[in-house]
């Protein structure tokens, strides 16, 4: 991954591939279709399944899953960013527009 | 290498991932720190049924999830085929749905709210814990093609009630403990686990940051292992990880 380049902007807004990194379209189609569109889960998990070992796609089930579930550790409690990495992640945040998404605290109040 | 039962296939998977889904499961049924193991269970149930919630639903759909008032579908679940859900106060259920089906639009004064009547802020951080365990647990089998898990029977015991003593309001919408205000007397999770803010989050309730993150770092990865590029943990790359809960962190709108 060190020296790599990868398309983050790519990666969150929706994009249906991310150049550098391996199977990424048969990945963010699956990712996608776990969370938004089971109606796809079916497709997208044999799609993935041709790319990837058994093993492999054991580990990616993981990975959504733990995704879905810290995100509302985080939301739940309100947890901010620790100082030094929100410094150091400023303008890629800015970038991509994270830090709106951190705005729901006031919203609708 | 252990296996993970797929309908008729045994796919692969790490010993230590198959212990923690096992071990994840139990705690669910065992009497935690603010609720009994009956009343755990009734959580996981909530949780469940929230996905199917027309209020849920309807809150999702609204500009404002706080501008919809109602009735949670669940909570009107008789107690015969439900036996769990009736154990459960209104705010308990308010809670988990919203935990549940919204949690990006969850605002500190909403968090203040519902913790201010009949649910008292650590019931509220033990809730949190399980609809995040719950929630990968069940994510996990729907990625895999395999009917999510029916629950384990409850086990017998009571809660320990413990509140640890150092916990102070000074960083998230809710108390929390440090590495430095941990106590002999609380379960310490940092030493395993970590102490940055993620990991803080739920320290109110320091055996539930242990029971959380005992599974997600079998899902993702262990502290340590996150930013060693030298060396590949799983069967995909850092890569492919980082990937996936990317896009996962951009859909559930989370900014952490």
């Amino acid at each position: 991954m060190k020296g790599n380049s990868v398309d983050l902007k790519a990666m969150i807004n929706g994009e249906p591939t991310v150049d550098g990194v391996p199977h990424s379209s048969e990945l963010l189609c699956f990712v996608d279709a776990v969370l938004t569109s089971p109606e796809n889960l079916d497709s997208a998990r044999q799609a993935l399944r041709q790319v990837l070992t058994d093993a492999a796609f054991v580990d990616t089930c993981a990975t959504v899953a733990s995704f879905n579930a810290v995100v509302k550790v985080a939301d739940s409690t309100g947890i901010p960013l620790e100082d030094q990495k929100a410094e150091k992640t400023a303008q890629l945040r800015a970038e991509l527009q994270i830090d709106q998404l951190r705005d729901h605290g006031r919203f609708g109040q | 290498m252990s296996n993970l039962t797929v309908n008729s296939e045994q796919l692969p998977a790490r010993q230590a991932l198959v212990t923690a889904i096992d071990t994840a499961w139990h705690r669910l049924a065992t009497a935690g720190t603010w609720w009994t193991g009956k009343e755990r269970l009734a959580i996981v149930e909530q949780v469940r049924l929230a996905r199917n919630c027309t209020l849920c639903k309807q809150r999702k759909a609204a500009l404002s999830p706080y501008t919809v008032d109602g009735t949670h579908d669940a909570a009107n679940e008789t107690s015969a085929d439900k036996p769990n859900t009736n154990s459960l106060s209104p705010d308990a259920i308010e809670a988990i749905h919203r935990i549940a089906t919204d949690a990006s639009r969850i605002t500190e004064n909403w968090v203040s709210q519902i913790t201010s009547g009949s649910l008292s802020e650590a019931q509220y951080i033990e809730i949190v814990s399980i609809v995040a365990t719950v929630t990968g647990l069940d994510t996990l089998d729907e990625a895999l093609g395999r009917d999510i898990r029916t629950p384990p029977k409850p086990l017998a015991g009571q809660p320990t009630l413990h509140r640890p003593a150092g916990a102070v309001k000074d960083l998230a919408w809710v108390a929390t403990l440090s590495a430095e205000t941990v106590s002999d007397e609380d379960p310490n999770p940092f030493p395993l686990h970590g102490s940055i803010n993620i990991h803080r989050a739920m320290s109110l309730v320091p055996q539930e940051v242990i029971n959380f993150f005992d599974l997600d770092v079998e899902l993702y990865l262990k502290d340590h292992e996150i930013r060693d590029f030298d060396q590949e943990f799983r069967e995909i790359s850092h890569a492919q990880i980082e990937l996936i809960a990317g896009r996962a962190s951009a859909i559930n709108g989370c900014y952490y």
